[in-house]
């Protein structure tokens, strides 16, 4: 248990939370691998964990009927990988898919989520933190609803 | 000090070794052309009778399609003794349309070379992060190959590469060739099927991939100004230094020489003052305000 206190209290995301924080964490983490072209995730799945990803890539899809799947989002190392377990109904709403080998950190959902209502005061601490994923990936899909690389207009001198 | 580099500011009169007046092009061939997208092309061009000054990375010419106009279009080429000069041009309109559309062998104008460069001549021992949105890349690409070919044991080069979709990635040879020489390449785009094998999101997510010492390490930036303002922000962040952050911009560049003023941005001409300027104090704040 204690490997997994300090690798999270390496994790970048969790730089802030005091050391109490950590420890409620690590009692709902377990380390694991996946080998390329696992399925971590899938749409429509109960969300029962989720994971900090130490090594590798993985990609976050959704399925077209007709069509190869979409990646929405590629999800790199020490960053959080699922969101969906924080709040009902607790599904996934997209595949995800290892690239390559991937070591993470998983988490029991439940557990997490029973510590935080216990301690709230690092409950809000530990909340804080993955707020920041969620406004992280808000702005960056915003970004990029903008679609900045979009063709300009050429100025023709005298114009 | 209002520019990055002030040593290649052009004066009035003195901007091709013919010594003819800096409006008049120099007729150029066009001995190669590559197509990299559906509307972005590449050609290598050389002169016929008298060849503009030697160039640095990052600045720009201006290239007349004949009986159509003229438009600036950044220096893709490393700086060599050669005088082949290559540049890739998007079609957004009647003179860059004309370009892409000219065939080998066909002649175009060219004055030049403009402008401020990126300083890699001579990159000592930092650590580089270059980043490129889109075409973007193309003010880079001479600046990429200046490091890569200096890249020594201890310099670290990541080039982070940001594009809308896979096929709109521009010079995917050339990054293999960079990876050869040692060059970090990544790349990200905003739309991607499951074939794709790079990452998707911002080109600011790639920062945290990269591999460089912040206490001495410089970046260089070109693509949509949005884009460049998150990434300076992200590498402030990181713990570059503000002024280690070099950007080079774009505006309606008409004369090339500081005369017309219509490419102003705030107290500065970027046709001269820039394209390259530093992130801070010089464009930071200019670039988050509406222009008047």
């Amino acid at each position: 248990m204690s490997d997994i206190k300090d690798i999270l209290a390496k994790v970048p995301l969790f730089r802030q939370l005091p050391e109490q924080a950590i420890a409620l964490l690590s009692e709902c983490a377990e380390e694991v691998s996946f080998e390329p072209e696992t399925q971590i995730l899938t749409e429509g799945a109960m969300a029962s964990t989720f994971y900090i990803i130490k090594s590798g890539e993985v990609s976050l899809q959704v399925q077209q009927p007709q069509s190869i799947p979409l990646i929405i989002q590629t999800i790199n190392a020490n960053s959080l990988l699922g969101l969906s377990w924080i709040t009902p109904p607790y599904q996934w709403s997209f595949d995800a898919i290892t690239l390559e080998k991937v070591e993470a950190v998983e988490f029991h959902a439940a557990c997490v989520r029973e510590k935080l209502s216990l301690y709230p005061e690092y409950g809000f601490l530990i909340m804080q933190s993955i707020l920041e994923v969620f406004l992280e990936r808000l702005q960056a899909t915003r970004t990029r609803m903008l679609d900045i690389y979009g063709v300009t207009k050429e100025v023709i001198p005298g114009d | 000090m209002t520019s990055a580099n002030q040593t290649s500011e052009i004066e009035y009169g003195n901007a091709g070794e013919t010594e003819e007046s800096p409006f008049v092009p120099l007729p150029y061939k066009i001995v190669s052309k590559h197509k990299d997208t559906q509307d972005i092309a590449t050609i290598a061009i050389e002169p016929v009778e008298g060849s503009i000054k030697p160039y640095k990375s990052g600045q720009f010419n201006m290239l007349t399609a004949y009986r159509v106009g003229e438009v600036a279009i950044s220096i893709s080429s490393e700086p060599t003794s050669a005088k082949r000069i290559v540049h890739t041009i998007r079609d957004v309109g009647a003179v860059s349309h004309a370009l892409i559309n000219s065939e080998i062998g066909d002649m175009i104008g060219v004055r030049g070379p403009f402008g401020t460069d990126w300083q890699t001549s001579d990159p000592g021992d930092a650590d580089y992060v270059v980043v490129a949105g889109g075409i973007g890349l193309a003010p880079l690409r001479g600046a990429i190959f200046e490091l890569a070919n200096q890249i020594g044991k201890k310099r670290k080069v990541n080039l982070l590469v940001g594009a809308r979709s896979p096929d709109q990635i521009i010079y995917v040879a050339d990054m293999r060739r960079l990876e050869q020489l040692g060059v970090k390449v990544y790349e990200t785009v905003d739309i991607a099927d499951s074939n794709w094998r790079g990452s998707v999101g911002l080109v600011t997510e790639l920062i945290d991939k990269a591999v460089f010492d912040p206490s001495n390490t410089k970046a260089l930036l070109c693509g949509p100004e949005i884009m460049i303002r998150f990434t300076a922000r992200k590498l402030i962040e990181s713990g570059i230094d503000p002024q280690s952050i070099l950007v080079s911009l774009e505006r309606n560049m008409q004369c090339g020489i500081g005369l017309c003023g219509h490419c102003q941005l705030g107290p500065y001409l970027i046709c001269r003052d820039g394209p390259v300027f530093t992130w801070a104090p010089l464009v930071k704040d200019l670039l988050s305000q509406k222009e008047r």
